[in-house]
């Protein structure tokens, strides 16, 4: 009996070695594992399925395997609070094993769990801005750039057009006050005289009291976080009949075609700060859109566009390492990716903050649709205060 | 002067929908010893009911207003025969059963309206601004005063002059006589939390012209309704009104002149309040 066990067992695994399929070889690998936190519960949630399509995205473009090993995507809701964000990175950690995590979106999450993840050594990205601080740590991919560096381009441009005295409106948390900080800085930059700074709490539902009181400049601008409070600022700016241009940061994506139709007129002529444009008419992007747009069945916007972006570069440096997620192998993989995203060029920093172009849009009716025309493109924005 | 007037009209017509939002769910504190929770996704619901009514069906902002009025009624009425008539007297599982409601009904919400928010909506005719000594003024916010002013009034005379309101008002100082006199109160009760719940609605509809309407909203609104009622006090439609227009202008005074103390200036008010006279500036005493 022995001696028919012995060569039916060396026989199975003679074949087990040279005819087993490659392909249920790569299955059988141990995948990779990405988390995400994103919200899809809470006052940001509309933008979680939208992160997540740019993610999806730039998994099947890789068919959802990196050096043989299969992707497994493992996405957690934040449902836009701090704590939640923090017990859902502690699971993702501790529990799946991951070490590579792609969000969280606010700046109170990040930092929440900053000192946690770059204690465990885990890979992480924002997925929209982040602090100059935030870059200290080497283990976060701050993209499009960091707070200041998004926003330092509207200064500039307000200042190009021909303004020279500025009112900002400026929601008062961390991010509010790091967007336009940046404003401030492009438009001091060039001779620009900031002569009123009005803080309005974040969830602000009456800016009424607050826009009576903007004192006379040649121009307004402002940061106001997600659409609701975007819109409501505009509506109401609009309606108490100021005259003076306001310029906006962060719009494409705060205020996205469907929202823009429902503006109407109120939004049309109104300029500022984009970080992608889908209607931007390039080779790359326009192949991307129509891809996002079969796959989700909608036109893309700056939220996919990022996560995509940021996707992306994990996932070409985990090809250069052939697979090792390991933060002392992936890291320098990630900060050496260069990409040609539908944002545009894409390289970082050795700190990992994103370096990519700055776009200044204006909302225009083009073929009866509402949509971001880009006016005017800042190539390879860095934050003014970064050595290059 | 004109600046000071600017702030007393946006002052006047927050103030008005605090006011609507909190006169419902005051009433119902009142009435029927209800610490009604859902009171907020009420609004919500009845904000999201007219947006759909006015905007995506293009129908007349009246008609999305009664629609709004009507829808959260409706869920209203189910919430309180289905559920909160059992649980009576038993304020604990009040609580707990209408911030259930909060979250299934804001998650509803989420379902069948996304979660994109809808943007400030207004009737045609409401649209645009007029001119107040020299500065450009909203109509829709003017609009909000006046019709704020005459459903105050409406409500108030139900309160205090009709034979509904008379029983509503028996109830809340002795049930038990006024039971023992005929009156079928809890149909009664069942009539004040479905018009109290559609006030909500139209209170969501008006106030969508100013905030537009999305899914935190309600419990955002709840706790602007708590303060109302604390500063007015609870089970009249006269402390909703004057706790309303109260945090209303101290609201807008205090971000027009002290902008970084914004969240305080409301606040400080329900504290002083709180301190001075516990039950309510106008509050139905025990």
């Amino acid at each position: 009996m022995k001696k028919t066990i012995i060569p039916f067992l060396a026989i199975m695994f003679v074949f087990s070695l040279n005819f087993a399929d490659p392909i249920e070889n790569a299955v059988a690998a141990e995948p990779i594992k990405v988390g995400a936190v994103l919200n899809f519960t809470g006052p940001a949630a509309m933008l979680g399925p939208l992160f997540k399509n740019g993610i999806v995205m730039a998994f099947e473009e890789h068919n959802n395997q990196i050096a043989g090993r299969p992707l497994e995507l493992i996405v957690e809701d934040g449902a836009t609070d701090a704590t939640t964000c923090l017990e859902k990175v502690r699971k993702l950690v501790e529990r799946d094993k991951v070490k590579i995590i792609i969000g969280p979106l606010m700046g109170d999450a990040h930092v929440a769990i900053a000192p946690y993840i770059k204690n465990k050594k885990v890979l992480i990205t924002t997925l929209y801005c982040g602090t100059l601080d935030m870059a200290k740590d080497r283990n976060w991919l701050i993209y499009p750039t960091t707070l200041v560096g998004l926003t330092v381009p509207v200064g500039w441009y307000a200042h190009d057009s021909g303004h020279r005295t500025m009112v900002m409106i400026t929601s008062d948390y961390a991010g509010g006050h790091g967007f336009m900080n940046g404003v401030r800085l492009g438009f001091e930059q060039k001779g620009g005289k900031i002569v009123q700074e009005v803080f309005v709490p974040v969830g602000t539902a009456d800016f009424g009291p607050y826009i009576s009181t903007l004192k006379d400049a040649d121009c307004v601008s402002f940061f106001v976080p997600n659409t609701g409070e975007s819109s409501r600022l505009i509506t109401q700016y609009r309606e108490f009949g100021v005259k003076m241009p306001l310029y906006g940061t962060t719009l494409a994506s705060d205020l996205p075609e469907p929202v823009m139709k429902e503006l109407g007129d109120k939004v049309i002529g109104l300029q500022g700060q984009a970080a992608y444009v889908w209607s931007r008419d390039d080779p790359i992007n326009n192949k991307w859109v129509a891809a996002m747009k079969k796959r989700f069945g909608q036109i893309p916007g700056g939220l996919e566009s990022n996560s995509y972006a940021i996707t992306s570069t994990i996932l070409t440096a985990l090809e250069s390492t052939g697979g090792d997620e390991s933060f002392d192998k992936l890291w320098p993989a990630a900060v050496k990716v260069k990409l040609n995203t539908p944002q545009g060029k894409l390289s970082y920093t050795p700190d990992g903050v994103a370096i990519t172009d700055g776009y200044i849009v204006e909302a225009k009716v083009k073929d009866g649709m509402y949509v971001w025309d880009p006016i005017k493109v800042y190539p390879q924005v860095l934050d003014p205060r970064i050595k290059k | 002067m004109e600046q000071f007037v600017i702030n007393m009209l946006n002052g006047l017509s927050y103030g008005m929908v605090l006011f609507l939002i909190a006169s419902g769910m005051s009433i119902v504190m009142g009435a029927m010893n209800i610490t009604n929770l859902a009171h907020g996704v009420l609004y919500m619901v009845g904000a999201y009911v007219g947006w759909t009514t006015a905007v995506k069906y293009g129908a007349p902002f009246v008609i999305g207003l009664v629609a709004g009025g009507l829808g959260a009624g409706i869920v209203g009425l189910v919430i309180e025969r289905g559920f909160l008539r059992h649980l009576y007297k038993k304020p604990n599982e009040q609580v707990l059963l209408t911030f259930g409601f909060v979250y299934i009904l804001t998650n509803l919400c989420l379902w069948v309206w996304g979660g994109w928010p809808r943007m400030p909506f207004t009737a045609k005719v409401l649209a645009g601004s007029i001119e107040i000594m020299g500065k450009t003024y909203p109509k829709a916010r003017l609009a909000t005063i006046i019709i704020g002013f005459v459903l105050a009034i409406i409500l108030w005379w139900l309160q205090d002059r009709t034979r509904i309101g008379a029983m509503v008002r028996a109830g809340m100082d002795n049930k038990e006589m006024t039971m023992g006199l005929g009156i079928n109160l809890e149909r009664v009760f069942a009539s004040v939390f479905f018009v109290a719940s559609c006030i909500a609605g139209v209170a969501g509809v008006l106030g969508a012209q100013l905030l537009g309407v999305y899914n935190a909203l309600g419990l955002e609104i709840l706790l602007l309704a708590l303060i109302v009622i604390i500063v007015g006090g609870v089970g009249s439609i006269q402390g909703a009104l004057l706790g309303g227009l109260l945090i209303g202008v101290i609201d807008a005074f205090g971000k027009a002149l002290f902008p970084r103390l914004a969240m305080f200036t409301m606040y400080f008010t329900m504290i002083v309040v709180l301190l001075l006279r516990p039950s309510g500036l106008l509050g139905r005493k025990a």
